[in-house]
């Protein structure tokens, strides 16, 4: 047990080291000159020596790594070109759009999809089986930002029920934020619904076939309560695995749907500093956005720990 | 009245034409304290007999006939009904025990469940229950065992829990199916006295099914002989191995050496297999097999009475003085 999270542990650190090396050489061979972008085409030689000197870009490239990793560390990322604000304040800042955005859209899609899943499941080669597989099917091939353009059509422009886009804060309460945020999380959340409801479907499926689902039947268990008490448990270990996954694309999928909502999230801070070549946020950006799905999938990880007794007692 | 009562029992795959019978037409009866065996070689319906009596078909098979258990008729009783049964009046002990218990729940956990479903034992009240059942199986350091997950046991422990948890709530039916079969050799002694105790002190009816010789002779009082989904031959266990009639029972018994009417005997040493439910010709389906096989044989023989408690299906059974008849 000790050992396996030690391992989990080990290999979450090497991840995150492996992804800053690479987001560094990345941007090290991307041409584009910083300074230059900065300063507009009409630079002076010297102001644009003087500012690479400012910046730290005559260093060589090891030193500027090494600099950046250890101001890592520390949890000095830079400062921001364009914004000329620290880099984690201003990734700080945009978290608190992100992060939430981020939990309510997995919560909805896991929600959603355990009880499209099971029940699925429990009517498997019946009528509702078959609705449920049709929507869902239907659910994976719809794009989010048009979901969230839809949606914005009917609840906000239509009914009236949320404002069209845009981010009060939490300044103003924690149920005018949620509000904002409900409906770009529902855009997000309903293709990940219908992918996990299926995968949700497939697993349960698979280990009603098991033996010892026959066993809880043979001590008199019904079939619904077999389903719960014991193929669901074992049927959230290949469930678990496809949220970890998912949970990356959620990620990625707020860059858009930020946009879509203008939301003031790290998917749009990361869309703008892309536009203004601000290297210093990008690169901080992408790291912290890796180090989130690298944490989730250890996250996971722990999970199997908790649910499979046999993962816990292998060393 | 005995126990149960199985008469004329069907077990048929698919439905309407296409429908293929994998259990035809058989008829036998358990009584309380008694202990019947099914034989017969893999394939030939054993299990299904056994699923169908607790109303646990897999899927797309159907059973007719009639099962009766304490004077009811489990095919003509609802879902509700057969759940009260299962576990509780009934109870079933499965041929692997490497994959009939829940890899995530404790056994403890697991044992105590159908005495909290059937008895409406409090939490810890069935726990020191469970933990009592564990001392009967004699399960080495029980308490320790309430908290441990099944694969941290021996294949013979996890057969002795599944026995547990069969006995929980004291049934008066256990269905065994081939208890035994996945087992090494001294741990099948052991799981097979345990079963032979156990009985003997709770008086309950015992089915067991079993592809070995060995354990038929040793077990059971009266033996059903099955082939390809029908009854060829039943009838004390002690008078069919002394004088078996039918032709494939013979067969069997001639593969085992007498002297090794031991454990790890199997019945594999018949040349050729079993016909798959769908390939099963019309006529005696040993006829494939069988070295007195004639043109009569292209039809079905019934069971016929050899004295007052045999039955056997073939058209050429010895006289009684043991000649074939030409
Ligand atoms: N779910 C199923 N669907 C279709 N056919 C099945 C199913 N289960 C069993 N059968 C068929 O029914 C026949 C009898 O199966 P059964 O499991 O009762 O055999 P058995 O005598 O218990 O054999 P074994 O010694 O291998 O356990 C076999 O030919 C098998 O192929
Ligand atoms: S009926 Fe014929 S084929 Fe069948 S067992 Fe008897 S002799 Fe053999
Ligand atoms: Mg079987």
């Amino acid at each position: 047990m000790k050992l396996s999270l030690l391992h989990r542990l080990l290999s979450w650190a090497v991840t995150l080291l492996a992804v800053t090396a690479i987001v560094f050489l990345v941007l090290e061979i991307l041409p584009g000159d910083p300074a230059l972008v900065l300063l507009g085409p009409d630079a002076q030689p010297d102001t644009l020596a003087a500012l690479r000197l400012q910046l730290g870009l005559d260093q060589p490239a090891y030193i500027r790594y090494g600099a950046w990793l250890a101001g890592m560390l520390h949890g000095d990322l830079g400062t921001s070109y364009t914004y000329g604000i620290p880099v984690t304040e201003l990734i700080g800042s945009r978290l608190k759009v992100t992060i939430p955005l981020a939990l309510l859209a997995m919560s909805l899609a896991i929600g959603l999809a355990l009880v499209l899943g099971i029940y699925a499941a429990s009517r498997h080669n019946r009528p509702g089986d078959y609705g449920v597989m049709a929507v869902t099917q239907i659910g994976v091939a719809i794009p989010s930002f048009w979901l969230g353009m839809l949606l914005i059509l009917f609840f906000s422009l239509t009914l009236r029920w949320f404002s069209a886009g845009g981010f009060p804060g939490w300044e103003a309460g924690f149920w005018p934020a949620m509000r904002a945020l409900l409906l770009p999380a529902l855009a997000l959340a309903v293709a990940q619904a219908a992918v996990l409801a299926r995968v949700v479907r497939a697993a349960l499926l698979d280990v009603l076939g098991e033996d010892f689902v026959r066993t809880a039947r043979a001590k008199g268990l019904t079939r619904a309560q077999a389903l719960r008490r014991h193929a669901l448990r074992n049927a959230l270990i290949p469930v678990a695995t496809v949220i970890g996954l998912q949970f990356a694309h959620l990620l990625a999928g707020t860059i858009v749907i930020e946009n879509v909502f203008s939301l003031p999230g790290l998917g749009r801070l990361i869309f703008q500093s892309i536009n203004q070549r601000d290297l210093m946020v990008i690169k901080n950006v992408v790291v912290f956005l890796a180090a989130i799905v690298i944490t989730v999938n250890f996250v996971v990880d722990l999970f199997y720990l908790a649910i499979d007794p046999r993962l816990r007692h292998a060393s | 009245m005995p126990l149960l009562d199985v008469q004329n029992l069907f077990i048929r795959i698919g439905r309407g034409e296409s429908a293929i019978d994998v259990v035809r037409d058989i008829s036998f009866s358990v009584g309380s304290g008694e202990i019947v065996g099914i034989l017969g070689e893999s394939g030939c319906g054993k299990s299904l007999t056994a699923f169908s009596v607790l109303g646990l078909l897999p899927q797309g098979l159907s059973a007719a006939g009639q099962i009766k258990f304490d004077g009811r008729d489990l095919l003509s009783l609802g879902e509700q009904d057969l759940c009260a049964l299962r576990g509780n009046r009934i109870g079933m002990i499965f041929q692997e025990p490497a994959t009939a218990l829940n890899p995530v729940q404790t056994v403890g956990d697991q044992i105590a469940e159908p005495l909290r479903l059937h008895t409406g034992m409090g939490k810890r009240e069935a726990r020191a229950e469970t933990l009592h059942l564990l001392e009967r199986i004699h399960l080495p350091n029980p308490r320790a065992a309430l908290d441990v997950y099944p694969h941290q046991m021996s294949g013979g422990q996890r057969q002795r829990v599944v026995i547990a948890m069969a006995l929980a709530c004291r049934p008066s039916l256990l269905i065994a199916d081939e208890p035994t079969t996945a087992l090494d050799t001294t741990v099948q002694r052991q799981i097979l006295d345990l079963l032979l105790d156990l009985v003997d002190e709770t008086k309950s009816g015992l089915l067991l099914i079993t592809h070995d010789i060995g354990v038929m002779a040793e077990m059971t009082e009266r033996v059903l002989v099955m082939y390809g989904g029908v009854i060829v031959e039943s009838g004390p266990t002690e008078k069919i191995i002394t004088d078996p009639a039918h032709p494939y029972t013979r067969a069997l018994l001639r593969a085992v050496p007498q002297r090794a009417l031991g454990y790890d005997t199997w019945l594999e040493s018949i040349p050729g297999t079993v016909p798959a439910p769908s390939e099963r010709l019309r006529g005696c389906l040993f006829r494939s097999r069988c070295s007195l096989a004639g043109p009569e044989c292209e039809v079905q023989p019934d069971l016929i009475p050899r004295g007052p408690d045999r039955v056997a299906a073939c058209w050429r059974l010895p006289q009684v003085d043991g000649s074939v008849p030409a």
